[in-house]
């Protein structure tokens, strides 16, 4: 850090690579379809094993990273969540982050001036931040999604997309397959440019394409369809990192990182199906979502593998007083821990106590237990599917335990480190 | 003047300063109550007459007693309908489930209103929004100008101050009318009920459920209620604290949402 100029000359760049596991970046870099990449680590970056949140879930980890803090402190525990005292869905967004996002705190200690934030999941709504904000998955409406406003045409004639169909993968998977090449060359030249034209500080640049591949083609990661694949992500990364360097020379901080891992998908595991016949959930069919939890329910799971206890003062049909917390508890991980598929395979491999895991205000807001499956069961917390084992077109599940960090090697890292971490080395550099 | 009279006849106000502003108007009609109330506050304000076309944007997803009801109506009641679909769009094949881009109300609502208005080159259009339904809604006002992208540019609207309306506008433009804003939920159920408006059976119940708010098939679900008659629904209202579009899988974002999440299999 001492050949750092003035401190006004600081900037980091940070590009993330949505679900890309560790083991399998290492195997595509040492077979030769990363060479870019391969080129950069030589020149001084190592590349790291990093946790991802608990839940596994691109919002819940991406919100991690942006605050530095876990699901306790920042309030993001899903893409879905119950209203407060109900059975009603809904879905967080950037509103409900409830922790400041680094570069807010960066900013308003006048460490950093204009920011560069493209495409990170749970984003959406865009918000204010001096610079730019493009938001991510699951953003809906492109007028809302661009901050400020006044870039919303420019974007638009660029041709700039924010998410791929993803409805198209049922019908036409080369058809998808191509629409996802193409949008991280519109998120690579999108990016380009703001890094060119615009002056900034601190650059956020995530590609969530890789995510959608692995959801959908994970199973072919050993064929030609994902090294070529990897040769447009590694073109994505060497481009986005060279026109960083181009203006301002290579004592940038540059970051690669991943929320979450992969692993193939053998089978989805309806963990309510099974709560049902283990006479644990009850179900009114007549409803819609999770207002289906009948009177006499112990406990349901949302995605996906989180459990809630239908505690008698948290939920309007809810059963459970908190004095019966630690016997239910108890039963329900032993009952959990004994689900086993058709071969006699345990599927859930552990299960987290909230108070464990997270830490924070919004503890209380959490699930009871957080369930990590073996690897190819994929824990699922619909109410609609009635058999507990499933299978669709999906190929990838998410994994918890081998996220990538790629860092300059005289970063310090600790043994175990997970997705909170990368914020903690951006706060320091900018310090 | 009772609370009714009062809320009816600022309506008319409305409804009369912009037939005599825009004569090139027209009124959406959703089948649905509240634009029923307008439709029904338009017939009284030119004394049984209606002296526009009322346009019916048909996604065809509505259910089978609204289109019944809509032509039924429009016979007794004597007006001249324009039926505006995407036709282009719907032979494509566009529907909430067919798994197309993720656009289906923009494309059979939003597009088909625009090739409306475009056709007919309305200049402005009466629509039943209420102030109460929604947050966003909350921000309108009477005269709502759009431009011709359709953009509502609610942080920079002419001031509408005491009753000093405004209601000229530019070229390319057109105005939304929104004649009964000040009615809540409640009031128009009152209003039905003193008035004897007809409305579509759906609201009513049948098997312990009914509709609330009504639109297309795929996107609406019942609620759980017993309230078969006005004067029930009224008192239902008056005691419940949920909100009336949540049995509307609505909230348009939240129909994406809940899409974009179950394609990559989540929910």
């Amino acid at each position: 850090m001492k050949h750092k100029k003035s401190k006004d000359a600081k900037k980091a760049l940070i590009i993330g690579i949505d679900g890309v596991p560790y083991g399998l970046l290492k195997e595509l870099i040492e077979k030769g379809c990363m060479d870019g990449l391969k080129g950069i680590l030589k020149s001084g970056y190592t590349l790291n094993k990093m946790k991802a949140s608990l839940p596994d879930i691109s919002s819940v980890s991406w919100t991690s990273f942006m605050t530095g803090v876990n699901p306790g402190e920042h309030g993001i525990f899903g893409f879905t969540e119950l209203k407060p005292n109900t059975y009603e869905i809904s879905f967080p967004n950037s509103k409900d982050i409830k922790a400041p996002v680094f570069w807010k705190a960066l900013t308003e200690k006048k460490l950093i001036k204009s920011s560069i934030i493209i495409n990170i999941p749970n984003t959406y709504p865009a918000f204010p931040v001096d610079g730019i904000l493009v938001s991510g998955f699951v953003a809906i409406d492109f007028d809302r999604a661009v901050y400020p406003s006044s870039y919303i045409n420019t974007l638009k004639n660029m041709r700039y997309i924010i998410d791929v169909d993803l409805m198209k993968v049922r019908q036409d998977r080369d058809g998808f397959y191509k629409d996802l090449i193409e949008s991280i060359k519109k998120r690579g030249n999108v990016s380009k440019w703001l890094l060119r034209e615009k002056d900034w500080d601190l650059a956020i640049i995530c590609i969530t394409e890789t995510d959608r591949l692995h959801h959908f083609f994970f199973k072919q990661k050993e064929t030609v369809l994902f090294d070529n694949f990897y040769k447009e992500v590694d073109y994505f990364i060497t481009n986005t990192y060279k026109t960083a360097i181009e203006k301002y020379g290579d004592d940038i901080l540059f970051l690669i990182l991943s929320d979450h891992g992969f692993v193939d998908l053998d089978i989805e595991v309806n963990i309510n199906a099974y709560l049902k016949d283990a006479g644990i959930l009850k179900i009114d069919k007549t409803k819609e979502f999770y207002e289906k939890i009948d009177n006499g329910t112990i406990a349901f799971a949302m995605d996906p593998g989180r459990i809630y206890i239908n505690y008698e003062d948290r939920f309007p049909r809810g059963s459970i007083g908190i004095n019966e917390s630690d016997k239910i508890k108890e039963m329900l991980k032993e009952t959990l821990l004994n689900l086993k598929d058709n071969k006699g395979n345990r599927i859930i491999k552990a299960i987290f106590e909230k108070q464990d895991i997270y830490k924070g205000k919004y503890t209380k807001m959490a699930p009871d237990l957080v369930c990590i499956p073996y690897n190819g069961y994929d824990l699922k917390g619909n109410l609609r599917k009635e058999e507990i084992f499933t299978k669709d077109i999906f190929q990838g599940m998410h994994t918890w335990d081998n996220a990538v960090l790629i860092v300059p090697e005289k970063t310090k890292i600790e043994d175990d480190i997970n997705i909170e971490f990368p914020c903690k080395i951006i706060m320091d550099f900018f310090s | 003047m009772d609370h009714y009279d009062m809320l009816e006849s600022k309506s008319i106000y409305i409804i009369r300063e912009a037939y005599y502003r825009f004569r090139n108007i027209a009124m959406l009609w959703s089948v649905g109550k509240d634009s029923t109330t307008l439709l029904w506050l338009i017939r009284k304000a030119f004394f049984g007459k209606i002296p526009f076309p009322i346009v019916h944007i048909d996604t065809t997803y509505k259910f089978p007693e609204m289109y019944r009801f809509r032509d039924k109506l429009s016979k007794e009641w004597g007006f001249e309908l324009i039926v505006g679909r995407n036709e282009e769009k719907l032979t494509l094949g566009m529907g909430p489930d067919k798994g197309m881009k993720l656009e289906c109300c923009t494309e059979l609502k939003t597009n088909a209103l625009k090739q409306v208005i475009k056709k007919y080159n309305f200049k402005a259009i009466f629509l039943g929004i209420r102030r109460d339904e929604h947050g966003i809604r909350a921000k309108e006002r009477y005269f709502s100008p759009r431009d011709d992208k359709f953009k509502w540019d609610y942080e920079n609207q002419p001031a509408e101050i005491w009753d000093q309306y405004k209601s000229f506008l530019c070229e390319e433009e057109h105005y939304r009318v929104h004649p009964i804003l000040h009615f809540t939920e409640l009031d128009i159920w009152r209003y039905i009920k003193r008035e004897n408006i007809p409305i579509v059976e759906l609201y009513l119940s049948k098997e312990g459920k009914r509709f609330r708010s009504i639109g297309c098939v795929p996107c609406c679900s019942p609620i759980e209620s017993n309230a078969s008659t006005i004067d029930e629904i009224i008192e239902e209202i008056r005691t419940s604290n949920q909100s009336e579009r949540a049995g509307r899988a609505q909230d348009k974002e939240n129909i994406y949402t809940m899409q974009k999440l179950r394609a990559l299999g989540y929910m």
